[in-house]
């Protein structure tokens, strides 16, 4: 008889929307660059300016590696020199430069959940450039080369400076992702061409049912205490909607997975209890390897709330959980079995 | 309650009942559930066990 794979091919859909939706959210994620914009008059009399420095902050809410960089606008045609200063968390100096350096970009510099200050700096003459760039750096000794243009006047610079997410770590992400989903299409159109699709029998139907029906009534009751806790404000101290949504998800496929775990509908007639436990370990490995990127990345948990990393904890612990499911009825059927032996 | 006749019928045919769940399309759970009473199969599938046992219907699923 011929199998149908209608709900493959849409699972396939599904999976390349979410997939898609996944990586583009990723990437344009506004936490991924923290952007800082200053627009200054910059007047030079007599050789000096009348303001120094200005100072802006990047209020990193992602730790990571992050690509800084200050651009101003016009390039040309100011009598001055800029500067950039980056500050550690104890006041520290972290990072300095001057001059077309400055816009060049530094080096990526490793960047904590925190909130960081810098100076730009406005120079009206050599003699500035050379004090600032001794004191930031004791061995400094002057090259020689120096800015010819150096005049009195008025100058209105903006100044835009951002710290970026390094590209390294997400185009890592990006390929760790296009290799899982590539993994996961193959696998599944090697089940399309090479199996059936799960067949259960008519007890297990109504398990299925039954499990569905348990995991429908437990929808309902957290959808409406969500809705209750959100209304009273208690939910947003603790969770986001989204992370809520994803919570809520997770734990109605815990009732309906685990019911069904529980009376034998869980594994269908035509497929292999070790390669369920196969496939479920490879989920509970790759979340545990999310989780534990979100915990040296500050996402596990983001401003006291349970952040985005949270839910692959959660589905860790929901596929442990089915795991340990799996192999406890397996030890009780075996059990069963032996008695049913005895009996014989 | 208790179906004894099909165990004995399983039993009379040598067949665990892993190898009736086969013959049958279904788990071996299944097979337990209908032998401890727990579960009321279709008429689909007392045909298929009755067909596996050599028996009738009667035989395996009638109350007298």
């Amino acid at each position: 008889m011929k199998q149908s794979n209608t709900g493959r091919i849409v699972a396939m859909i599904v999976l390349t929307i979410a997939f898609l939706a996944l990586m583009l959210g990723f990437v344009l994620s506004p936490k991924n660059t923290k952007k800082t914009t200053l627009k200054v008059n910059v007047i030079v009399e007599n050789g000096e300016a009348t303001y120094r420095s200005f100072t802006g902050k990047f209020n990193i809410s992602r730790a990571g590696t992050y690509d800084i960089a200050v651009k101003w606008w016009p390039e040309e045609d100011t009598g001055v020199i800029s500067g950039f200063v980056l500050y550690d968390l104890d006041g520290s100096i972290m990072h300095f430069c001057t001059g077309q350096a400055v816009q060049a970009g530094f080096v990526p510099t490793r960047l904590e959940k925190a909130e960081y200050s810098f100076d730009i700096l406005i120079f009206a003459s050599e003699e500035e450039v050379d004090n600032f760039l001794r004191k930031c750096d004791e061995d400094y000794t002057s090259s020689g080369d120096k800015f010819e243009g150096y005049k009195d006047g008025m100058w209105e610079i903006e100044y835009t400076a951002s710290a970026t997410l390094s590209t390294n770590w997400m185009v890592l992400v990006f390929f760790a992702g296009c290799i899982m989903y590539g993994l996961l299409m193959t696998l599944i159109v090697f089940r399309m061409c090479h199996e059936g699709k799960p067949e259960y029998d008519e007890r297990q139907k109504l398990v299925n049912g039954k499990a569905y029906e348990y995991g429908f009534y437990t929808m309902l009751a957290l959808c409406v205490t969500y809705i209750f806790a959100w209304f009273t404000g208690v939910a947003d101290e603790f969770l986001s909607p989204g992370v809520a949504v994803a919570l809520i998800t997770l734990i109605v496929a815990a009732v309906v997975g685990i019911y069904n775990v529980v009376n034998d509908g869980y594994i269908a007639v035509n497929a292999y209890e070790g390669r369920v436990i196969a496939a479920l370990s490879a989920i509970l490995a790759v979340n545990i390897l999310a989780t534990i990127g979100g915990i040296r990345t500050g996402r596990l948990i983001e401003d006291g709330k349970l952040g985005l990393s949270s839910v692959n904890a959660f589905c860790g612990l929901l596929m442990l959980a089915l795991i340990v499911a799996i192999v406890i009825k397996k030890a009780c059927n075996k059990r069963e079995d032996d008695d049913e032996e005895l009996e014989a | 309650m208790k179906n004894l006749r099909l165990k004995s019928a399983r039993a009379a045919k040598d067949m665990s009942q892993e190898d009736l769940a086969k013959a049958c399309g279904v788990t071996r759970q299944t097979i337990n559930a209908i032998e401890k009473g727990d579960y009321n199969p279709t008429i689909n599938l007392c045909i298929a066990i009755c067909k596996a046992l050599d028996k009738t219907l009667d035989e395996l699923f009638w109350e007298y």
